[in-house]
């Protein structure tokens, strides 16, 4: 065979070890096991006696090995290279690589300890990261007593690239790993202060507040006016400062992403009319009439209630500040369609609160949102703002995926508008899913979910009427029920003849236990249909977190794959 | 304000570990017409209870010796001080502590930072005064 020819396929050989470095080299492998496959390569490709791969020491200026084979692991583990010293220490210094085939002729280095081990001929090169050494690869005798040659050298350096690339990620990863523990440890931090300073502050506070209050009750003896109105305005700035801190806490716990949600289904309508209620006093105060159009027939919304009140409570209490007396405060709803990127649509409620007040500059209408940004305005003392209201409700919608902003005329008023998503009725069993699944992480405990599914299901399709179907579902459903705690943890799937249920604090265990004894059950029943009584059979399937999946998605996909393994 | 008279009998157990505190409240409640006992840490705040049992309990939740959860529970879960309003006092951002509070059967929570009237509003809804 021609010399190149001869080349070439070698080289053609070499790929795929090479290509299965590199993979190795940028999979999650560990620092230790791509060296170690590296060595090996090199022994086998390079055919050689011994290789080793050391790393410099920067501060100590000392090459040391990190792995070898040929050599015994007492060497291994007390090699100690200065930089500049012997053939290693050489290579490192200069970052050049060395070749030489017959050591005992190079007057520049003699073996130092002679009769250990016999090095005849050498070939080292630099490990470097952005031109930097961070070590040296090192290979030993030839075997059959061969000479090196220029291609040794090529490959050697080619898999020394691949070590040094290596190692530079284990680096990275070792100070991003570090980078991420000095986050964590101060954002823990972060939390235990905001949680004392809650405590801490709200003692003293709240008696400075019961002692002024006490006094302006003249409980501890009769005030004069001027007496009077000195402590009003220390009551009211006793309230505004609690109103901060109560909303620098909210904040800090949103933006720290220690808010969990906990939704249920609302009627937006009745919270609305609580939350009006609590401001009645102040709309006869001012005269303001508030009326609420919010209808009892719009969809429900699946939100945390606590949170929309403070939605609503920062918002009117917004337009009762920026009203004039005699003016009106309106609340309405109404269902809206959004296009979303994926191409489809979702609809949604918008809610509105309107008033009929002096109004907001459109240049200033972006701004009301962020933190501590209070437009100018001639307002009493008592009735300035914490900066934060608006900054908080845009932070509650962001979490339950809804949006808020403002329109306004100037002196014809404003209209604030948030969104929350309507969700199908799938669509709500899986953002419950998704809930209960991070209260089974933070508490640790575990979570199932089981379907039942009708065997069959398209074939009775073409046998019986939607309605029949329809009947059919809903008893499995109520039979359902009976063995979950809360009715809102079941969704039917009318498509596919399924029903899902949520079962909170059991295992896998528990949910086939349960999961059968509902299908025992349900092959007892007799179902109505037109032709007569009729028995089906059922399929279940259970997934549990966190074994088969660590979020929604993977559940559902989870009990999919069961149920599709028995229709096989 | 309440009539005095009318209250005369009722007594109000205050749990809290904050002197000024417990004084403000104090006088909160006797001014409005209510005879208070106070205790500072959890195993006198919940000593007393048995001894005296008060007609309601305002009981702070982080408290030396014991927790209100703690106090909370050991009366709640007895036949004989089941009875007993509870009203748990909370500093905001505990959130997550107000959800422990119920399942250890507080019957309310007021945080503390807040309006005088609404505890007061609240004692006389559970003694069904006003």
């Amino acid at each position: 065979m021609p010399k190149t020819k001869k080349n070439i396929k070698a080289k053609n050989e070499l790929l795929p070890i090479l290509y299965k470095i590199t993979r190795e080299v940028n999979s999650n492998l560990g620092l230790k096991h791509c060296l170690k496959s590296i060595i090996e390569n090199t022994v086998k490709l390079l055919n050689v006696e011994r290789a080793s791969l050391m790393l410099l020491d920067k501060q100590k200026k000392e090459l040391r090995i990190e792995c070898a084979t040929g050599i015994s692991q007492a060497v291994i583990s007390k090699a100690r290279v200065k930089l500049g010293e012997g053939v290693s220490g050489w290579v490192a210094k200069s970052a050049k690589p060395l070749l030489i085939n017959d050591i005992s002729k190079d007057k520049r280095f003699r073996p130092r300890e002679k009769g250990k081990y016999y090095n005849q001929s050498l070939l080292s090169v630099p490990l470097k990261v952005r031109n930097e050494v961070i070590g040296v690869l090192n290979v030993n005798n030839k075997k059959r007593r061969l000479a090196f040659v220029k291609a040794d050298l090529e490959l050697l350096s080619a898999l020394a690239n691949e070590a040094s690339i290596a190692v530079y990620n284990a680096r990275l990863y070792q100070q991003l790993l570090s980078a991420n523990e000095r986050l964590k440890e101060l954002d823990r931090l972060k939390s235990d202060f905001v949680a004392n300073v809650s405590h801490e502050l709200g003692t003293p506070l709240a008696t400075c507040r019961y002692f002024t209050s006490l006094i302006l009750k003249e409980a501890a003896g009769p005030i004069g006016q001027q007496q009077r109105e000195y402590l009003q305005m220390m009551d009211s700035n006793i309230e505004r400062l609690t109103r901060l801190i109560n909303n620098l806490l909210s904040l800090s716990r949103i933006e720290a992403g220690k808010f969990d949600l906990r939704r249920t289904q609302v009627i937006l309508s009745n919270l609305a009319a609580n939350v009006l209620s609590n401001f009645e006093g102040l709309f006869k105060e001012k005269q303001i009439i508030a009326e609420n159009r919010i209808s009892k027939d719009l969809p429900q919304v699946f939100v945390d209630a606590e949170r929309v009140v403070e939605i609503f409570t920062n918002l009117i209490g917004n337009a009762v500040k920026f009203s004039p007396k005699n003016s009106k405060i309106t609340l309405d709803a109404s269902v809206i369609t959004k296009n979303i990127p994926q191409g489809t649509s979702r609809n949604y409620l918008r809610v509105s609160v309107a008033d009929t007040g002096k109004g907001i500059a459109q240049e200033d209408l972006g701004k009301i949102f962020v933190k501590f940004e209070q437009l100018e305005q001639d307002l009493p003392q008592k009735e300035k703002g914490t900066g934060l209201g608006l900054a908080i409700c845009r932070e509650i919608l962001r979490l339950h995926k809804g949006e808020i902003w403002a329109e306004s005329v100037l002196d014809k008023g404003t209209t604030f508008f948030f969104t929350l998503p309507i969700y199908t009725e799938e669509e709500f069993f899986t953002e419950r899913l998704s809930d209960e699944i991070k209260r089974a992480r933070s508490s640790q405990s575990s979570l199932s979910l089981i379907v039942l599914s009708i065997v069959d299901f398209y074939n009775l399709i073409t046998r019986l009427s939607h309605d029949e179907i329809l009947g059919i579902l809903f008893e499995v459903e109520s039979v359902a029920k009976k063995t979950v705690r809360r009715p809102n943890d079941i969704v039917i799937r009318f498509k596919k003849g399924e029903i899902l249920a949520i079962l909170a604090d059991t295992n896998a265990q528990g949910a086939y236990a349960l999961a059968k004894r509902v299908t025992d059950m349900l092959e007892e029943c007799e179902f109505k249909t037109s032709g007569g009584l009729m028995k089906l059979d059922f399929e279940v399937a259970a997934a549990t977190y966190p074994d088969d999946g660590a979020t929604e998605t993977e559940l559902l996909r989870a009990v999919e794959k069961v149920l599709a393994k028995g229709k096989e | 304000m309440v009539d005095k008279k009318e209250n005369s009998k009722k007594r109000i157990l205050v749990v809290d570990d904050e002197p000024d505190f417990l004084m403000a409240i104090k006088a909160m409640l006797e001014v409005n017409g209510f005879e208070v006992l106070a205790a500072t840490d959890g195993q006198e705040g919940l000593s007393v209870a048995r001894l005296e049992k008060p007609d309601l309990i305002v009981l702070d939740l982080m408290l030396p010796k014991m927790d209100g959860y703690k106090v909370c529970r050991f009366l709640k879960f007895d036949e004989k001080y089941r009875m007993i309003p509870i009203i748990m006092l909370t500093a905001r951002g505990q959130e997550d502590d107000k959800q422990l509070g119920k399942e250890m059967g507080a019957d309310f929570y007021i945080v503390k930072s807040e309006r005088p009237e609404i505890l007061l509003k609240k004692i006389n809804e559970f003694l069904k005064i006003g």
